[in-house]
């Protein structure tokens, strides 16, 4: 799941509309990508919610229980909603994000 | 050697004996454990033209590298042989706490073959095993063959059983564990009933050594926690610890995933009504009963207290409510709750029992039987009574209906002709899972091409790609659409994947339930590393995977697997449903996905894996007879 201004992998500063801005590693469902520096939780998190806006279990879920129930962790720890957007990510960090269960055996 | 023993007790049951066989490291690093094990003493010792109740079969119970680990999903074990329903290799996995208690006694796997000439069961304790007199045991259920083993051996013991159906070799017949586990598919109790097997017992004190205790802790410690919370950060509703697996039904209908009236329609209102998890916790009154260590715990323990259907013991999971309840249309939980327990006393795999029942109601509704042949049962659609008393018959292999439907579906559409084959649902002799091929295409390219147990939906589960939201973003499954539900573009390669993830998870022996609760293959592939010293990459575990999948693709061609088996799919693949979300969706291009499919693998034209792939994999030695 990239986020914007997304160099090629390895590169550690790029360029955008002139702009020079720092790169940094974040790991991404045990995947590791280049997110330029100061993004943020929510804008991952938009993304993801973006890519899933037609998925037809989300859709019922938001339906019943007004939330899509998608679970973000970073580093390892379960963040809150609440907390989405005043996160910032940091070389290093590591997050993850769940769908929620949607059935299955 | 760490992480595994090394070590497999071989028990001959012709000759009445046990003995200690030694594998070399090697064989783990190829092939892992438990399905891959018994993959290997297939290949090893089982030559072409072995059937599944000649006494030359190997039924083989198998732990991995992650049996035992204390981390949650490690209860997992698997055992494998020639299937008497799809006539190849098949495995499949069960957990509670008997893989743990096998591999505590010492050894990695037990490997049975032969045939006793009275029945028997088997005691493995540290080390030491000897084969004990169950004529009393003989023509008794599942579970009170499990009591009475306990019995006779004192506490401490884990246990595996047959009930009647294994005896009377019904082609689906399962074997069950702590009443509440099940090497479900492929008939694998059948293969133990022709060997006279009613149980084996095993009891252990052995600690196997680790690699890298502090990391096993450490992941264990981190996992564990890690699963908990995210469980718990659901809504109540798709808590496992509150309904397990059953509460799919409710999930699966927006979907159109959901098997209905043998896989003809597309909604069932009062089924969606009446077979709710709402209504599964009310009146089942399910509360948790975790497998050891287990942290998601979504086997439940039901009590239907009074009527007819009062029982006390497992409830249903997702697959069998769906396949005895929806694909029959019975809409009574406790009736449905009911069938299922029975199945599991006789010892039936409750999926193939679903769609052979399903399959009788349609030939009575088509007219191809009558009561005349029903016993007198009104064998109509959504009847409780019928789906009860059937599953007696079937189990009992009672003269006539009952006897010919425990050859399954295939068989019994063969037998009764009428053009009954039309809508039997099944592939190479075994029946579809409850996973819908026209909510996914996928699923249909899966039942076609699996190798590793035929069409099964947890030896290849790519279906939870979409109906369970699984990724594996190390493999490159990553960012999914949803209308590539419908889309064949990169259905081959995922399908590939998921076989190879299924095989590693099944060898390791790891609980796949957790990948719902974003357990990832880097948490397997750290904890297999810490268990064995390995030093794998994600690519070493593709690998192996890929080796494991290979080998039984050798297996299914010693066994008589031809091309044109894959293409052989039910008739009912390509008709539609005409509402709900997969109406008109039919997996048109499956053929030419079925040859991209072989593609993807490095097989060639015919199926069949290449030299080049051969000698990318190291496995020269195990390529042809």
């Amino acid at each position: 799941m990239n986020c914007k201004r997304i160099p090629s992998p390895g590169m550690r500063e790029g360029q955008d509309g002139g702009e020079t801005f720092r790169l940094m590693k974040i790991t991404i469902n045990s995947v590791e990508q280049n997110f330029s520096a100061g993004t943020k939780l929510i804008e991952l998190v938009n993304r993801v919610r973006e890519a899933n806006r037609d998925n037809p279990v989300l859709k019922s879920l938001i339906e019943k229980t007004g939330k899509d129930h998608i679970t973000f962790s970073h580093n390892r720890r379960i963040v809150k909603p609440s907390e989405y957007g005043s996160i910032e990510l940091e070389e290093g960090d590591e997050v993850r994000w769940m769908l929620p269960y949607a059935g299955g055996s | 050697m760490k992480g595994v023993w090394g070590k497999v007790l071989k028990v001959d049951l012709t000759n009445g004996n046990c003995r200690e066989e030694t594998l070399p490291e090697q064989t783990y690093q190829y092939f892992l454990g438990g399905a891959g094990l018994a993959a290997y003493y297939m290949w090893k010792e089982c030559p072409a033209g072995t059937t599944a109740f000649n006494p030359a079969n190997r039924l083989t119970f198998a732990g991995g590298p992650m049996t035992g680990l204390k981390q949650t999903g490690a209860a997992k074990w698997t055992a494998g042989a020639i299937s008497p329903a799809i006539h190849m290799n098949a495995d499949s996995a069960a957990t509670a706490s008997f893989g743990i208690e096998m591999k505590e006694t010492g050894f990695d796997a037990i490997v049975v073959y032969g045939r006793s000439p009275k029945p028997v069961y088997v005691v493995v304790q540290d080390g030491k095993a000897r084969i004990r007199d169950a004529r009393k045991f003989w023509g008794k259920d599942a579970y009170e063959t499990e009591d009475g083993i306990k019995e006779a051996e004192g506490d401490g013991f884990e246990v595996v059983t047959i009930g009647q159906a294994g005896e009377r070799l019904v082609r689906y017949a399962n074997i069950q564990t702590h009443k509440k586990s099940f090497l479900g598919r492929c008939g694998l109790g059948a293969v133990m009933g022709s060997k006279m097997l009613k149980g084996i017992a095993v009891q252990g004190s052995q600690n196997c050594p680790v690699h890298d205790s502090a990391e096993i802790n450490r992941l264990n410690k981190d996992l564990n926690r890690r699963v908990a919370e995210l469980d718990a950060a659901q809504p109540e509703f798709l808590q496992f610890k509150r309904l397990g697996t059953a509460g799919a039904t409710e999930l699966f209908a927006p979907q159109g995933n959901l098997p209905i009236k043998n896989y003809s329609l597309a909604r069932f209102p009062s089924g969606e009504r009446n077979l709710h998890g709402r209504e599964y916790v009310r009146l089942l009154n399910a509360k948790p009963w975790p497998c050891k260590y287990c942290v998601m715990q979504c086997h439940n323990l039901c009590e239907i207290k009074k009527g007819p259907y009062a029982y006390k013991g497992k409830g249903p999971e997702y697959e069998s409510f769906a396949m005895m309840g929806f694909n029959t249309m019975v809409d009574d939980m406790e009736a449905v709750a009911y069938a299922c327990e029975l199945a599991n006393l006789y010892s039936m795999d409750c999926i193939s029992l679903g769609v052979v029942i399903a399959w009788a109601m349609e030939c009575y509704e088509k007219g191809v039987i009558s009561q005349k042949n029903t016993y007198g049962l009104d064998l109509k659609w959504g009847s409780a009574e019928a789906l009860v008393e059937m599953t007696k018959k079937i189990g009992e292999r009672a003269d006539g209906l009952g006897y010919l439907l425990g050859e399954g579906c295939k068989i019994a559409s063969d037998v009764l002709g009428k053009n009954s084959g039309d809508w039997a649902v099944q592939m190479k002799g075994q029946e579809i899972a409850a996973h819908n091929w026209r909510a996914q295409y996928i699923s249909a390219l899966n039942y076609c091409t699996g190798v590793a147990s035929g069409p099964n939906h947890e030896r290849g589960n790519s279906q939870h790609i979409w109906v369970a939201h699984v990724r594996l973003p190390e493999w490159g499954i990553d960012e999914v659409k949803t209308e590539e539900r419908w889309s064949w573009e990169k259905a081959p390669e995922r399908n590939a994947i998921f076989h190879d993830y299924c095989n590693v998870i099944n060898s390791a022996c790891h609980c796949k339930f957790h990948e719902f609760r974003g357990y990832t293959l880097t948490d397997m592939l750290n904890s297999i590393n810490a268990s064995t010293g390995w030093g794998w990459s994600i690519q070493d575990l593709r690998t192996c995977g890929e080796r494991i999948t290979t080998l039984q693709k050798f297996l299914n061609i010693r066994y008589g697997w031809q091309k044109e088996h894959d293409f052989q799919y039910p008739k009912r693949f390509m008709e539609p449903v005409h509402e709900g979300p997969a109406a008109g969706k039919i997996p048109v291009g499956l053929d030419q996905a079925i040859l991209e499919y072989y593609r993807v693998r490095e097989w060639d034209e015919s199926g069949k894996p290449t030299e080049q792939l051969i000698k990318r994999l190291g496995m020269e030695e195990y390529a042809g007879e």
